[in-house]
Order: C-alpha cells, then structure tokens, then sequence
C-alpha cells in the first residue's frame, strides 16, 4: 500500500468561522494504481491532494505514506519526502516564465541535488520521450496550451517519482490536447507510477481504475473502472 | 545553482525593462553619491595622516595670557624653535616655517605672483616628508639662496621646461631651484604652500630682529618627538624651559602675563578652531559630519526604493516561488536565490556607480574645493571596507522581504488561480513594509530640501547683510613690499587717478575688510589701574574711513587740518571702548609700540571681518609713522557704478608706470567678501544637487509602487464604477492612501529638521530666523510632487474599462 489514511480530518480557521474540508477519510492506494477523485467544487478534493501531497498537513487523523507515518512530521521532513518521491501536475501548467523548457523540467532535479551530467541526460530522455525536444530552448509564452501541459507532465516525472499527483491536469486544455495528457498518464501509470487525479470530467476519470467521489468533506462512493493488479 | 540564480535573475531583469531600470538607476543613485562624499569625507579626515610618523610630528603653539585675557596663537616667536631643539630632550628634530607671504616672481622677463612663501629650516623634510619629484629632501635647502617649489608653481613659472638648477628672482634676491613637491599627495594643512627657501637666506638683520623678542609671534614651529614620548610629557618638558627661560625675559621686560606652551598633534590641525592666526588650509567638521549624513540619508533613501520596488514586484514572483517549493525547493534554497538576485543586481547598479563617479568626481571636487581621486582611495583598505558594507547593505535591502517573507509561503493557496484575492498566502505582502519606506524617503527628501533652502536663506543674509560700510564697487589694490619710494608712488597714484571722473574715491589702509587685521598690544588705564592687551590694529588714511562710508558716532576721523594727527591720534570703533570701558573716550591717553597719543574718534561698529563672529574691537592710526611698515599695504579705490573695467584700464596704466616690475594684484571687494563664505555656498550647492536627487529617487519609488498598488487594486476598481463611482472619485481614494504617507513624513521630518537647523544656525553670530513658512512650502512642494507622481496611474485606473478588471477574475 502506498498510501494509508485514517480518519483524516481537514478544518480551516478564520478569526470568526471553523470550515471542514475534510471530514473522516479512509483511504487506500496501492502502488501502481490509477484513481480519479471527483465531486462538486468546494467539496474538498484539491484539500485531499494537497494532504496526500505533503504540501498542508491534516488537522487530525494519519496518513502513511509508502509506510511512514507523516502525520506528524515537520515541514522539512514532509518536504524531504515529497522531493523524493511526488510529482505535480496542475490545472495552470504553472512553468515559470523565466526559464525554457529544458529549465524548467530540470527545476526538481536541481532540488534533489544531482550533477549536471546526470541532470542532462535524464532531461535529454524526456524531452525524447515526450517529443518536445525540438522546443527545449523555447520559452513557456512560446509554446500552446497543450505542449505547455506536456512540459509539465515532464517535468513532474523526470525525478521518477513514485506517485504523481495532478490537479485538474486537463481542465485548461480541449478536447485533443486533454486526450494527449491522458495518455501520457496512462503511459506513466503503466511503467509503474501511482497517479492519482482531481478531475471534473467523466470521460477522463474513466482512464483510471478507481473512481473516488468525495461530497462536504466525505468519501460518498467508490467505483471500479478497471481491473488493477498490484 | 548559482548559474540558475543568475540566468533567472538576468532574465527577470529583461522582462521588466522599466521597473528594472527604475530600480539600478535609483540604487545608482545612492550609491555613486554616497562614494562622492566618502571621497571627501575621506579625505578631509586623512588631513595630516599620510606623513612618515604622523603620530609623532607636533606643532608648537604659543598660549599668551596679558592680564585675563588669554590668547592662543597658532605660531611662536622665531627663536622658540632654537631654542627648544637645544633644550628640550624630547624633541628629536625640528623646524620652522617664516611666513615670507605674497611675492612678486620673477623668470624670463615675465613676472609671477607667488602667493604662499615661507623660509623653512634645512631640517623640513625630516619632518614633514613632502614627496620630491626631483631634489633631495636632505640637502634642497642646507645652502643659502635656494628654493624648493611646488610643482603647481613649477608649472605655473617654467611650463615644459627643466626648472632644476634655475634662478627665480624675488625682489632682494635670487634663489636656485633645488627641489619640486608635489604638495597634495599627502592631504595636509600646508598644501598651498608655494616656495620654501631656506632658512639660511634670511637676511641677518631680519633673522637679528626676529629673534629678540618671544612676544613677536612670526614662525610656524614643528617638531618629531622620540619614540614612546607622550604628548603630556613633551609639553611638560617645554613648559619647564618656557618657566626657566620666557618667565624671567617676562618679568625683566615688565610685562605682566605668562606665556604657556601647547603640543598640537599635527593630525589635529585642520579641524582645528581653537588657535588663532592658523593662515593654513583647514576643514570644518560641522560640514563633513553633515555631508556623512547625507550620504547616509541618500544610500537609505536608495536602499528603501530598492526594497519597496522588490516587495511589490513580491506579488508577480509568488506564483514561481510556490511552484519551486512544490518542485522541491528549500526556505534555504529559496532565499538564496532572491538574495543572489538582489546581490546581482546591487552589483550592476555599482559598477554603473563607479562610472557616474569617475565622470561626475572633477566637478565634485571643483564644487568642494577638494582633491579627492578614486584611484587612491582605491588604495585604501576602509574604501573597500566601506564598499563592501554598502553593498551587503543594499543587496539585503532589496532580498530580504522576498527571502524571508515569501519563502515562507504556502505554495497550494498562491497556485490555485483565484489565490491572490483570498484572505490566505499573499495579504498585502509588505504593503505596511512599502508604507513605511515611503514616509521615510519623503522625510528624508523634505528635511534636506528644507535644510537646502534655509542655508540658502543664512546664506542671503551673510551676503546681504548690512555691513556698516559699503562694500560694493570697491576694488582693492595691494602694493608690492619693500620699495623705499612707495609714499611717492602712492601720492602719485591718488593724483592721477583722481583725474579720471570714473574715480569717487582713493584711500590706503592696512586692513581690508575681510581679510585678516594686525594686532598689537596697547597700553591703557582700565578704571585708575595700567593694563596692556593686544587688540586688533590698522594703519588708515585721511580718506579711509570716508571712502567706506564709516559712521563716526563721537570726535572725528583723521583730518589733514591737524597736524598732530600723525604722531598721536587714535581712532578707535565702539566694540574698543566698550573693552576699554570708556564711556567718553575722547581725549583718552592710549600707547602701543608705534605711538603715544589719544583717541581722537570713535567709529560705528561695521563688520569688518566675517559674519560668523561678532564685532572685535579695532584701533586705527595714520601710516607713515616711524618703524611702522610704511604707507600702507594696500589702496582702496571706489569707482562709478557699471565703470569697474575702465577704471582698472586706468589703474593699469598708472600701475605700470609706477610699478613696472610688479603685476597689479587686486580683488574687488564685495566678491572677496563673499569668499568669506565660501564653504556655506559649497555647502548649498551640494544639498541643492542631493536635494534634487533624493526627490527624484523618491518620487521614482513612489512612481513604481503607485503602479504596483493599483494594478493591484484592479478588481476593487472595476466593482467600485460599476457601482457608480465617478473619474474624480476613484482618483481621489487612490491618491488619499499616498497622500497620507507624505502628511505623516512631513509631520516626522519636521520638528527634526528644525532642531538641526537651529543648532548649525547657532554656529553663527549673525543669522536668520527659522521661517516656519518654508517648513510650509515645502510640505506642500511634497505633496504636490507626490500627487504629481501618483495620478498618472490613478486616471489610468480610473478611465480603464471596468469590465476588463472583472473579467481579471
């Protein structure tokens, strides 16, 4: 099981009003599984992502992840964690405008501290993977939505992570580019990356195997998709 | 890592052009004026430090006490020097400086004015190491009838050609070029020295009637101590023979006072206010102190745009911030990247600093009579300290609020698209921050235009202030020293001058206001008992006082209808007989050195020297007298409003027939007594110049931040007109917040300014009142510039199209 939670509860304070984003969420995914989180807005499915992200702590409850309890870990902790193993990918691409594409998918590389070698030749992979290679010196203001997108998705598994989290991930994008990235998910999915996506389309949560419906905070219904083996 | 600091710190550069170059410029800004002054300010304070063994080189000072009053001399007698080195164990070599003064030159068949001439003993350069551009130091004045010069006056008299081994002719003499200085290399109080001859050239009469007399204040005395002597130590051993020797040469000569010896460290001089008669270069620490805070004032200023700028650029970054967090990036990581960014562009505005001061350092210098160089300062260890300090100081200016601030974000609320306008992540990053920057820059910017323009007003005043006599169209003429005919020649000047009808009046006289008085001791009764002290002197003429319009308030002026005048008549002004304690002066017995006589007349106090000091008493009396100098150094001549060139055509042509070996030197009175306030109108000059550019580095941070602000304010913008709020109305509630922040700095700024002012005021003894109506003027001049500033971007908001500002959402 990569990731275990337990009663996990999400309340937000203000000086005047308590809000529950999240409110007793069970939740089990195995390694190599692909699950869509969907409900209405406001129901607490980017809460949930954040939490599973290691970006926002939960109020109560635990959360183990790939066997470590989180729960009560520090900031630095979480984030050594998250470094080490968790990719993003958003709704916005959200690619910084001062660097090119190559930069910018070598941004968590960086982070982790590898040499410029290495850095080099797992970005040059990528950029063939996801045959962007040809716009590595291009700037993101340069580029269409849907390549924008696909600089983001390389840029979330470059590091090889072992679960990619994406928000929305096609929310920005037509109908042909939103295919696109979902097949680039499948294709990650299928060399062995966890993902799990928040995901307002139907059509799209059909590539995962689960289907999580979250309402007011809670887990409502799951359902099966696809046939997963661990 | 450092590659991608610089690469995005570059890029981000290019991408914000305008704001970008708002920021280098104003940190330039501060920065190139902040070394100006360091320059000077260096300078000024490494008065005297450059010599070989600085801290053990002395100038002896002369204390004379008569009765109770005490006055310090920054000279002694001539023979002091002898003596003290034959006497005094402490002392490891000495010599002495004979004020020759202005001299006319001679070379080539062209003459030469030479304004500052001393003879020095053999010794000098043992002392006080002048570095040679050629001749050697030991020996360039061991032989009579030699001469070392300055190489400015090198310049002046032999041009390209070898001055080594030439003949200079003064008036007596010839001496031979043994030696050039180069005088300024080392800053020193004697930097305008122009020729030293040596000791051994003065004539022996001269050197015979020099040395009699330990009251007759003439040399400038320096001496090395030994090593491990202290000051108090030296100047105990020189009391000692002072007491064993000057005591007794007192007492046998009945004159009743002491005389007291002080040991000044020569680093000490220039700053120096306490010792009369110090005819050297000096500095005034007031200004420097006060230039070292505008320095200040100007890199905070540069410093508080620089950081308002970055902070409220904060709000564009936060989104790649929080991306670089998710992407796995450190607090740490972070803020060394934004400190990186800010030291990079800190380094640019420098290197664009160092060549503004390079172009702009010659009219600095020019503006404040100063010598500083870059390149030797460069030299120096505290410049680099300094310049590293400023720049660790700005570099953090500008990345600490991004470093330590935004670092610190939650990325998840600033990456959700409709983050910025919730309660969460970013609530007005720094807007307190910026607040506060601006209130101070505005203060700042108001207490020094302040400060410029009531220096301007004292400055007014000194310059306009009624004198007592009239100063304007008065041309001063000095004659030249040592002709025996000058009584005729001077007669004949008057004669045929007074033929030109563009001539209204000739005088002669000793002093010209202005400039420095004799002054000798006077023998008088004080309330039945005898009392003798020294009181400013000068020789006048029957026409002295009438050519300068002085008041004479009891008895006369010299007149030619009494034949007596001459041999016994005093004039005194009304400070003299108020020291004399004489209500009813005329008539009253008074003796000097020169004559036995009574005080015909008393004069009106007029301000014969600098405003800045209050009126000393002054004696008059005729020239001509025996054993005085002779007629009179100099001529005042008035002549006809608007004439002045055709006048001096004429006094240049009975010039040249009287004197025709001598160049005509002359001044015109009223620009020489404005050089009296020379370093006031320095002084008014620079503030003006920072004055200018605080406002414009203020109002440029201000220009950013108001864009900044309102493009922040969009959304509330387009709710409020579609609500209904009119063009007046949304300009108004945009300029009120800033409008604001300049009240509050003015009300700061204020009573501040006032209390520094008033202390700089009290430094003088004629001054301005403090006008609460410029306080006035420039808070709304501030108001105005700022409003000025803002509503470019304040109509913009209000005449854009509300519905773009929604759709924003």
């Amino acid at each position: 099981m990569l990731i275990q939670t337990q009663q996990l509860c999400k309340i937000y304070h203000t000086e005047e009003i308590e809000t529950t984003s999240l409110n007793d969420v069970n939740l089990s995914i195995s390694e190599g599984e692909f699950v869509a989180i969907m409900g209405p807005s406001g129901c607490g499915k980017s809460t949930l992502l954040n939490i599973l992200g290691m970006l926002d702590a939960s109020s109560s409850g635990n959360y183990v992840f790939a066997g470590t309890d989180v729960s009560s870990l520090h900031e630095k902790q979480r984030a050594e964690i998250r470094k080490n193993n968790i990719g993003f990918i958003f709704q916005s691409f959200n690619l910084i405008d001062e660097l090119n594409v190559r930069e910018n998918i070598e941004l968590p590389l960086l982070y982790l501290g590898l040499d410029a070698q290495e850095r080099k030749n797992r970005v040059d992979q990528v950029l063939e993977h996801m045959q962007i290679a040809h716009r590595a010196k291009h700037f993101p203001q340069q580029l269409s939505g849907g390549q924008q997108q696909r600089v983001a998705v390389s840029r979330a598994f470059v590091s090889r992570p072992k679960l990619i989290l994406a928000d929305e991930p096609t929310g920005n994008l037509d109908s042909r580019n939103g295919e696109e990235v979902m097949r680039l998910l499948t294709e990650l999915n299928e060399s062995g990356t966890t993902v799990v996506m928040v995901t307002h389309s139907p059509d799209h949560a059909e590539y995962a195997h689960r289907v999580i419906q979250l309402f007011d905070g809670r887990i409502v219904s799951e359902n099966l998709k696809r046939s997963f083996h661990a | 890592m450092l590659k991608q600091i610089l690469l995005i710190s570059w890029r981000t550069l290019l991408r914000n052009r305008l704001v970008s170059s708002i920021t280098i410029f104003g940190l330039a800004a501060g920065i190139t004026s902040c070394i100006l002054i360091f320059l000077f300010v260096d300078t000024e304070l490494s008065f005297d430090k450059g010599w070989k063994d600085a801290d053990r080189i002395y100038r002896v000072n002369e204390v004379i006490q008569l009765q109770d009053k005490q006055d310090p001399f920054a000279l002694t007698s001539f023979i002091v020097g002898e003596e003290i080195k034959k006497n005094v164990p402490a002392v490891e070599d000495l010599a002495r400086l004979y004020l020759i003064g202005e001299q006319t030159a001679w070379y080539d068949g062209k003459n030469f004015t030479v304004e500052y001439n001393y003879f020095a003993d053999s010794s000098f350069f043992n002392i006080l190491n002048f570095p040679f551009v050629q001749g050697d130091p030991k020996t360039a004045l061991s032989k009579p009838k030699t001469v070392v010069i300055s190489e400015r006056l090198a310049q002046q008299i032999f041009g390209a050609e070898e001055p080594m081994g030439k003949l200079i002719r003064y008036a007596r003499n010839s001496y031979t070029v043994t030696g050039i200085i180069k005088t300024t290399e080392i800053p020193n109080h004697l930097c305008d020295v122009d020729a030293l001859m040596s000791m051994s050239s003065m004539a022996p009469e001269t050197r015979q009637a020099m040395s009699a007399d330990y009251m007759q204040l003439s040399s400038l005395t320096y001496l090395k101590v030994k090593s491990g002597i202290q000051k108090a130590s030296l100047e105990k051993q020189i009391n000692d023979w002072s007491e064993r020797v000057i005591t007794p040469w007192l007492k046998e000569n009945q004159l009743n006072g002491k005389v007291e010896f002080h040991a000044q460290l020569v680093q000490d001089i220039h700053f120096d206010t306490f010792y009369i008669y110090d005819l050297v270069r000096k500095g005034n620490k007031t200004y420097v102190i006060i230039f070292a805070l505008v320095a200040v004032f100007l890199l905070l200023i540069a410093c508080f745009n620089y950081m308002n700028l970055t902070t409220a650029q904060a709000v564009k970054r936060a989104r790649e911030v929080a991306v670089k967090k998710v992407a796995g990036a450190s607090r740490g990581q972070l803020a060394r990247q934004f400190l990186g960014e800010s030291f990079f562009l800190t380094l640019i505005a420098f290197l664009l600093s160092i060549a503004l001061v390079e172009l702009l350092l010659p009219g600095f210098n020019q503006i404040t009579d100063n010598d500083s160089s870059l390149l030797d300062s460069l030299q120096g260890g505290h410049f680099w300290i300094f310049i590293l300090l400023m720049l660790v100081l700005a570099g953090l200016a500008g990345g600490s609020y991004p470093a330590f601030y935004l670092a610190r974000l939650q990325p998840m609320q600033v990456l959700r698209s409709n983050a910025m306008s919730t309660g969460k992540g970013l609530k007005n990053p720094g807007r307190s921050l910026g607040k506060i920057l601006v209130i101070l820059q505005f203060g700042i910017s108001v207490a020094i235009i302040t400060a410029t323009g009531v220096v301007l007003m004292q400055l007014h005043f000194l310059r306009n202030h009624e004198l007592g006599f009239d100063k304007e169209n008065v041309v001063s003429l000095s004659f030249p020293a040592g002709d025996t005919a000058l009584a005729y020649k001077v007669d004949a000047m008057r004669n045929e001058l007074k033929k030109d009808p563009n001539v209204l009046g000739f005088a002669t006289g000793y002093h010209v206001p202005g400039k420095k008085t004799g002054r000798i001791l006077f023998y008088y009764s004080f309330h039945g008992k005898q009392e003798n002290q020294p009181i400013n002197m000068s020789f006048a003429d029957y026409d002295y006082a009438s050519l300068l319009g002085l008041k004479v308030v009891q008895g006369r002026w010299f007149s030619r209808d009494f034949g007596t005048d001459p041999q016994n008549a005093y004039v005194i002004n009304e400070s003299c007989a108020r020291f004399l304690g004489l209500k009813d002066p005329i008539g009253k017995e008074l003796e000097s050195a020169f004559l036995k006589g009574r005080i015909i007349g008393v004069v009106k106090d007029y301000n014969y020297a600098s405003l800045h000091a209050a009126i000393e008493p002054m004696v008059f009396m005729l020239p001509g007298i025996p054993g005085s100098p002779g007629t009179g150094t100099n001529a005042l001549i008035r002549f006809r409003e608007g004439q002045s060139k055709e006048v001096m055509k004429s006094v240049e042509q009975v010039w040249k027939n009287l004197f025709p070996n001598h160049p005509v030197n002359y001044f015109f009175l009223n620009e020489s007594l404005d050089q009296l306030y020379r370093k006031e109108e320095i002084m008014v000059t620079v503030l003006s110049y920072f004055a200018v550019l605080t406002v414009v580095i203020s109002c440029l941070g201000l220009f950013a931040l108001a864009a900044f602000s309102t493009e922040k304010r969009t959304k509330e913008i387009g709710i409020r007109k579609v609500m209904g709020a009119s063009v007046q109305q949304i300009v108004f509630i945009i300029l009120k917040e800033f409008v604001v922040l300049v009240l509050l700095s003015i009300v700061i700024a204020a009573p501040l300014t006032w209390y520094f002012l008033r202390s700089w005021l009290d430094e003088f003894s004629y001054r301005i009142e403090i006008p609460v109506w410029f306080f006035i003027l420039t808070g709304i001049f501030a108001l105005f510039i700022a409003c000025a500033t803002v509503i470019i971007h304040a109509a913009k908001a209000a005449l854009s199209n509300p519905i773009k500002a929604l759709r924003y959402e």
